[in-house]
């Protein structure tokens, strides 16, 4: 339901946040102040998970219909189409009140130290103009407000903090692999997970059911609503769902005056704002930023950074029910994430273990390759099911400037402004990675024991983490956001999603765009003159 | 040749079963449920009907081996609007209730939704990271090298 027919809407904010997602509900709630009028408008609509379909028969197709993933395949009401018919990778974002951690896995690293600093020390990329024994603190807020699962003390990260809960628990497969580690003699460590593993607040603990990514009944895994959105609310920030924003409507000296937003039944309005802040995710707020002639910069919308992965799958004799669990937030190695230049390329990959889902999800393959249909169907479904576990190869993704999103000359969308064109393709020195990660996960499968090995080398549908369309630096000429998050040049806009990430890392970036978000906040606060909060 | 009857023959050939406890699709009579779900994604029932309207004209009346290599060579003409196909059909097969409960009896898998009920959640055991543990740190410090 929208909010957007309420006769009060407000025609003037000090704050106006685009996007409930991830990073916009985080920066929502940091900045909110009494007496600060903040809003946030969000195209998608509120989603009450405690009706998720994993408590309906039907569960495991809305995990590939009304929650798939790709906008293009779901194209709800709140979706807009993304050409990626120049994309080796489809997009993959959700459209509501909670952004796509809405339909996510849950899984929570950090980057680490060196992801902050890949110019400096490997020569490629750019170095972020923040590091990260800086961002500590705010990861620490998000981990508290997030709820996590997880185990500190892992010897392939920094020391961080004891997890609010413990960590989620191996099953019979995930052991298997874990076991395999250890005989490579390889990294590995359960999954810091936005899952909690025991009653916190009025959150129930994970009683591993799996399908994560349909939302959680139980409020066990986290999403930025259940996590951020009450208590923004209660600080005063006002939400307005089934709002687009359309377009930003420059003023003066550099300074955004309005935004103009349309509400579900299409109707324009205009919010004057005193800071707008974008949270639209990596390809969201480059199409609103690409059409706004202001905002021009040629960089902005390039040098775009997914994590090219691919799915490798082990299938073991003994029947290991790996349907049960989390499904992307159980364990990972990170054997292999920094650079060793005698591999042939520089930075690395993660590997991650993926479980599987349910007998449609395996037999369509999940991320990885469908099972054939036909006569061998029935026979590969019985060898698979319940029998096979996954390894991701999730690699760093550089800056390159020709991925990009770009905006169609053409074609509009239903919400009026330009369709979107995702254009990627696989970098070499991703596509060594690639290679070379495929070979090792192979490896850890069958040291842990699997019969066989399948490779999907590139998932296509895992174009989830949209990164670098508008990445931060210090110098102008490099970057199109400052330190700030704000565009050089521009007072009162800050972007505060992936887009402004200038280097990947090779791990789920939520956390880091989370912290970020916080922290950004917290400096806006300190530009209007508020009480500083201590992280 | 009715409509329904290509569309069971099409899922049968899609999905043959294995002749013994998993059933063919077709004998299901799955075709308006797979109908259903094609609608669910946006082209589904266009890619439904295109794939239909290119099936050779006496696809019902081939044999198994026929089938399938006419829809090979479907597949290999136009693969999004085939692969929307097959998830529509493997949608349809694998949310059926007597599907499901042939899973049950011979997989061991739950025969009721994930939620309310999921599964035991025992605790993580740290001996299992004794090895990991004993290797001692290996992260790079941000100044190098």
């Amino acid at each position: 339901m929208s909010d957007a027919g309420d006769p009060a809407l407000p025609s003037a904010a000090d704050v106006v946040v685009v996007g409930a997602g991830a990073a916009g509900l985080a920066f929502a709630w940091r900045v909110a102040s009494p007496g600060l009028r903040v809003v946030c408008l969000e195209r998608g609509p509120r989603v009450d998970q405690r009706r998720s379909p994993s408590l309906s028969a039907e569960w495991e197709l809305a995990l590939q219909t009304r929650f798939n993933p790709n906008p293009n395949i779901r194209a709800g009401p709140a979706d807009y189409p993304v050409d990626d018919s120049a994309s080796a990778i489809r997009p993959a974002f959700f459209n509501a009140v909670g952004g796509s951690t809405i339909r996510w896995g849950a899984h929570f690293p950090r980057f680490r130290p060196s992801d902050f600093r890949v110019r400096s020390l490997d020569g490629v990329g750019a170095d972020w103009p923040v590091g990260y024994d800086e961002l500590v603190p705010w990861y620490d807020l998000n981990d508290r407000m997030m709820g996590v699962a997880g185990l500190a003390g892992d010897p392939a990260n920094p020391p961080r903090a004891p997890r609010p809960t413990g960590p989620l628990p191996l099953c019979p497969a995930t052991e298997r692999l874990a076991a395999g580690f250890d005989r490579l003699g390889w990294h590995w460590w359960p999954s810091d997970a936005a899952i909690l593993s025991a009653p916190r607040g009025d959150r129930e603990g994970c009683n591993n059911c799996g399908p994560c990514g349909l939302g959680c009944p139980r409020h066990a895994r986290a999403s930025a609503d259940i996590a951020y959105l009450a208590q923004a609310e209660a600080r005063g920030v006002r939400l307005i769902t089934g709002a687009t924003v359309t377009g930003i409507e420059m003023g003066h000296g550099g300074r955004v005056a309005a935004l103009r937003w349309r509400d579900a039944k299409g109707d324009a309005h205009r919010l004057v704002c005193g800071e707008a802040v974008l949270a639209g995710n990596g390809l969201g707020t480059a199409r609103l930023m690409l059409g706004t002639a202001g905002l021009a910069h040629p960089l902005l919308g390039r040098g775009l950074m997914l994590h090219p992965t691919a799915i490798v799958t082990g299938r073991f004799t003994e029947a290991l029910a790996s349907w049960r669990g989390a499904f992307a937030a159980s364990l990972y190695s990170q054997e292999f994430y920094e650079t060793d230049r005698s591999r042939g390329f520089v930075r690395g990959f993660q590997m991650q273990a993926l479980r599987e889902q349910g007998p449609l999800s395996t037999a369509l393959g999940g991320y990885g390759a469908r099972l054939p249909w036909g006569p061998k169907h029935a026979d590969a479904f019985a060898a698979h099911f319940g029998r096979s576990i996954s390894l991701t190869v999730t690699c760093e993704d550089l800056p390159e400037e020709e991925n990009r999103i770009a905006l169609d000359p053409v074609r509009t969308a239903s919400d009026g402004m330009a369709v979107p064109r995702m254009i990627y393709r696989l970098g070499e020195n991703s596509r060594k990675m690639r290679d070379f990660g495929i070979q090792r996960a192979e490896e850890a499968l069958r040291a842990a024991g699997a019969v066989d090995v399948s490779v999907t080398p590139l998932a296509r549908n895992a174009g989830f983490h949209l990164m670098g369309t508008a990445r931060m630096g210090t110098d102008p000429a490099t970057s199109v956001l400052g330190c700030d998050g704000r565009p050089h040049g521009v007072a009162n806009l800050t972007v505060v999603d992936g887009a402004l990430f200038p280097s990947s890392g090779a791990v789920n970036p939520t956390p880091t765009l989370q912290a970020m978000a916080l922290r950004l906040a917290d400096r806006m606060r300190v530009r209007l003159g508020l009480t500083e909060r201590a992280a | 040749m009715s409509g329904e009857a290509l569309l069971d023959a099409l899922l049968d050939a899609l999905v043959p079963g294995d002749g013994r406890d998993l059933p063919a699709a077709g004998g299901l009579a799955l075709g308006p449920r797979c109908r259903t779900v094609a609608e669910m994604v946006a082209g589904g029932t266009q890619a439904l009907e295109e794939v239909l309207a290119s099936l050779p004209a006496d696809f019902i009346t081939q044999s198994l081996e026929q089938r399938t290599f006419s829809l090979q060579a479907l597949e290999a003409a136009a693969p999004d609007p085939f692969a929307q196909v097959v998830m529509a059909a493997y949608g349809a097969y694998y949310t059926d209730e007597r599907v499901r409960a042939v899973l049950a009896g011979r997989f061991g898998y739950m025969d009721r939704p994930p939620q309310p009920e999921g599964h035991a959640l025992a605790p993580f055991d740290p001996t299992l990271l004794a090895r990991v543990v004993a290797r001692g740190a290996c992260w790079r410090p941000a100044d190098g090298p």
